[in-house]
């Protein structure tokens, strides 16, 4: 059972347990959050994990270098691409593979349209959390599907692509499409933007409700291990594109969008600026894109030497780490992720007591979660 | 200021009304799949009927969800008697497409394959007189 | 008053039907509206643009098995639901159509209204606690607190044009606009106020706090099925109906159209108009905070709704009898 500090302002009246979840019209996937409540304050809450188990780490240690590849789609289900490159990088360190230069600027073009797409879920998840009927949420999934069919059109499946290969990618991208896809984000998606600012952030009733909502400084952030949007939003710019770049991101122009308030409306604010920033990644990308290969031989059994390697990578959620392990046989000794969300949820014990149980919901959407890279 | 946003919002919906709506009308009007769209597995057979398979395994060893199940022909090792698919276990990942050194599997447009019975999800791609049991399916346990 | 005989039975039917067919085609027009507005299409595949939606709903509805939980004070759910459903259909009794045509032509109208309306945060409060669930329990509550608290600044904002009409029987309300202008012009900020709280007391967006679906799963009704859910969605729809009508009737000049011979179709006109619109706002916004929603009431609406009244009272005695 799980036991809750009762805070002294709710002494002599009873406060009440509340399941948020596992089945919960405002949960992302499946998650569980027991909060405990004193009228409709927070005074306590213990997210609860593990319905998405899949044992994806231990799966990985019977099958293949290249087999593992293909479970590495399913942990975060929402930024696919960015997963499976950080297992390559991981793996490409561990046998010193090198990359073409062209395949580091397609991985660089998809990672990007894929941090759009879980932009655009997070905004679908967050439009539905403070209580429209779903049309933001309609809207921003048009955009979604638009940037789906690119990838079907390229890697032949629209959310589990295994398009990355050890060296390379697995085919190239044709020049019409790359054009169709600059040609996208370059104008309807911009459009689409605008509608989707003026609907989340325009809005009087969201800034009500988020202005000052969730206000965490820098250090506690820190402290509590939070990576990626949610705290750029607090003021401090850590990107490992910028910090430690890989792939392209040293060759191209990006802001690392940042704000000072750390409240949540100022994550949706960062948020929808990396959307911006990242449809202009992916065009400068593919204005400057280079010829080349786009793979290098790999032999189809690959045994790395014995030896451990842990690599790091932004994920639209944070910093996401593969940590492998090699024994010098053809299966990985231990796979090991390194989840943001993991990191940004075990605070919520320490981020919502105190708020009222619609700002905590408020508060969770600003996170991001994604169950399947939590349980794993 | 207050309402100017909440005005642009209603405004924003109400440009919706005179745009045609996304909905994708699916039974009724069947989406194009771009070509490389990875959906049920398929092998190439010559004029003859004769499967491309060589029965060389690789594509068994190479799946990582063991969806395929060889049988191999007694007297003639390079054909394949059975080939099964226990599609139910398929991640559509398209390593074995890619592995075969024959080229002999592809992936179809086809994703009506929607049945009641886990086992129905079970075919066959080539099927020797030889009636066998069900796929991997059996052995990794319902 | 009519008479009792044929005449009230007829009348008691023409009401029955009203009340179910604005449910069922308020449902089905909320859909296709909505859908729209989202770039969908709504119900599709049963019948000709998914009329048939609509039986189909009904049949479900009644043919649905009524689970009770329990450890829900069963009486309480029971009966509940007809504290909600009960004053809404007979709040319809006050509709008023044309000069003699109404269910019933009271002289108070609009008091019956309102004392109907009055009924039904008790009803809310009374589910919330009969389910013996913690999402109902604080949806109830929710909803018996924002009920009581814009029924305020509704009746205040009402005030206004009772008193320049000097009736608060509705024919003579909606009369009274038809040779000067239309009330929505002659006390704009009643109106505004007015529309504000008649959308909070219907429970629509932005004030859907009772059944916010993010937080409270389906606020009070999450454990009803069957046919006590459809009572209580039933009465929803009645409210919205009522709610719609009595801003078409107050400020919107009732089936008075300027130029044009008065009729009935108008102020059928102006209701259908008023309750798509509650479905564009619905589409659009996302929801107000719970205390945000409380701070409005208490501390702008009833304080506004009040110098409004001073405003009319003072104008009265000012500007001619034509104008106010
Ligand atoms: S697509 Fe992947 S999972 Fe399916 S049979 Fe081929 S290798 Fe196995
Ligand atoms: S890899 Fe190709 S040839 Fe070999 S068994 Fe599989 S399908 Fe047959």
């Amino acid at each position: 059972m799980v036991t809750f500090n009762r805070a002294d302002a709710c002494a002599g009246t009873e406060t009440v347990l509340l399941n948020i979840g596992p089945q919960h019209p405002s949960t992302h996937g499946v998650t569980h959050i027991l909060v405990e409540l004193s009228g409709e304050t927070v005074v306590a809450a213990k997210p609860i994990l593990g319905y998405l188990h899949r044992g994806i780490e231990k799966l990985a240690e019977y099958r293949t270098w290249q087999q593992d590849l293909v479970y590495t789609d399913r942990l975060d289900y929402v930024s696919q691409i960015g997963n499976e490159w950080a297992y390559c990088r991981a793996v490409e360190r561990l046998t010193a593979i090198e990359v073409p230069e062209r395949a580091e600027w397609i991985r660089t073009l998809f990672c990007e349209l894929n941090r759009i797409t879980s932009h655009i879920m997070w905004y679908a998840g967050v439009t539905m959390d403070i209580g429209t009927m779903g049309t933001p949420f309609i809207y921003a999934f048009k955009a979604r599907e638009r940037i789906y069919d690119f990838f079907e059109a390229v890697t032949g499946a629209r959310m589990m692509y295994n398009y990355f290969r050890f060296g390379g990618v697995r085919c190239d991208v044709a020049p019409g499409l790359l054009e169709d896809i600059h040609d996208y984000l370059g104008g309807e998606f911009l459009e689409l933007m605008d509608d989707l600012d003026a609907l989340l952030l325009g809005n009087e009733i969201v800034q009500s409700r988020m202005k000052g909502i969730g206000a965490f400084t820098t250090a506690q952030l820190v402290e509590w291990g939070i990576t990626g949007p949610f705290l750029r939003a607090s003021g401090l710019a850590q990107d490992l594109r910028k910090d430690a770049p890989y792939g392209a991101y040293d060759k191209v122009e990006f802001a690392v969008p940042t704000s000072t308030v750390s409240d949540s409306f100022a994550r949706c604010e960062v948020r929808m600026a990396e959307m911006r920033e990242a449809a202009s990644i992916c065009r400068q990308v593919i204005e400057r894109m280079p010829e080349g290969d786009i793979s290098v031989k790999v032999p189809r059994l690959l045994k790395p030497e014995a030896g451990e390697v842990y690599v790091r990578t932004e994920s639209p959620r944070g910093e996401l780490g593969i940590y492998l392990v090699s024994d010098g046989g053809p299966k990985p000794y231990r796979f090991r992720v390194r989840s943001p969300i993991f990191y940004n949820i075990s605070a919520l014990p320490k981020m919502l007591p105190g708020w009222k149980l619609q700002d905590a919901l408020v508060i969770f959407g600003g996170i991001d979660t994604s169950m399947g890279e939590i349980d794993r | 200021m207050f309402g100017q946003g909440l005005l642009k919002g209603l405004g924003i919906t109400f440009q919706r009304l005179r745009r045609p709506t996304e909905t994708q009308l699916y039974p009724y009007q069947q989406p194009v799949l771009p070509a490389t769209s990875r959906m049920f597995l398929a092998m190439y057979h010559d004029e003859a009927g004769v499967p491309a398979c060589k029965a060389c395994m690789t594509c068994q060893t190479g799946c990582p969800d063991h969806v395929i199940r060889i049988e191999k022909d007694t007297e003639n090792p390079k054909v394949p008697l059975s080939f099964t698919v226990n599609s139910g276990r398929c991640t559509f990942c398209g390593i074995c497409v890619e592995l075969c050194p024959f080229s002999a599997l592809h992936f179809t447009g086809d994703f009506e394959r929607a049945t009641y019975l886990k086992s129905d999800l079970i075919y066959k791609l080539v099927d020797g007189s030889r009636a066998t049991g069900e796929g991997e399916g059996e052995r990794h346990g319902r | 008053m009519s008479g009792l005989g044929w005449n009230t039975v007829l009348w008691l039917a023409g009401l029955f039907a009203l009340m179910a067919l604005t449910a069922l085609i308020g449902v089905y027009w909320e859909r296709k509206v909505i859908g729209h507005f989202q770039a969908r299409r709504g119900p599709l595949h049963h019948g000709w643009h998914g009329l048939l939606q609509l039986p189909a709903d009904m049949v479900k509805m009644i043919s649905k098995e009524d689970v009770v939980p329990t450890k829900a004070d069963r009486m309480l759910f029971q009966v509940a639901p007809m504290f909600v459903a009960v004053p809404a259909f007979t709040s319809l009794a006050a509709m008023t159509f044309m000069p003699g045509v109404a269910f019933v032509d009271m002289r108070h109208g609009l008091f019956f209204v309102f004392a109907m309306q009055t009924v039904m945060p008790v009803g809310f409060a009374l589910i919330g606690w009969s389910c013996d669930n913690k999402y109902t329990l604080l949806g109830g509550l929710r909803a018996a607190a924002q009920l009581i608290s814009y029924e305020i600044p509704m009746l205040l904002a009402a005030m206004g044009v009772v008193m320049s009409v000097g009736s608060m029987r509705l024919t003579d309300i909606a009369q009274a606009q038809a040779s000067g202008p239309w009330f929505i012009v002659r006390q704009p900020i009643g109106f505004v106020i007015f529309s504000l709280a008649v959308l909070a007391e219907i429970n629509r967006t932005p004030f859907d706090m009772p059944e916010a679906e993010s937080e409270l799963v389906a606020g009070y009704h999450t454990e009803y099925s069957g046919m006590k859910f459809g009572l209580v969605q039933l009465a929803e729809y009645t409210a919205l109906l009522m709610g719609s009508y009595l801003i078409a009737t107050l400020f919107l000049g009732g089936w008075n159209m300027p130029l044009l011979p008065a009729s009935p179709v108008w102020l059928f006109l102006k209701t259908v108009l008023l309750m798509t619109s509650t479905m564009w706002f619905r589409a659009t916004f996302p929801r107000l905070r719970v205390d945000t929603l409380m701070e409005m009431s208490w501390k702008i609406l009833i304080p506004v709704a009040l110098a409004n009244i001073m405003l009319v009272a003072s104008l009265m005695l000012v500007l001619p009898k034509r104008w106010f």
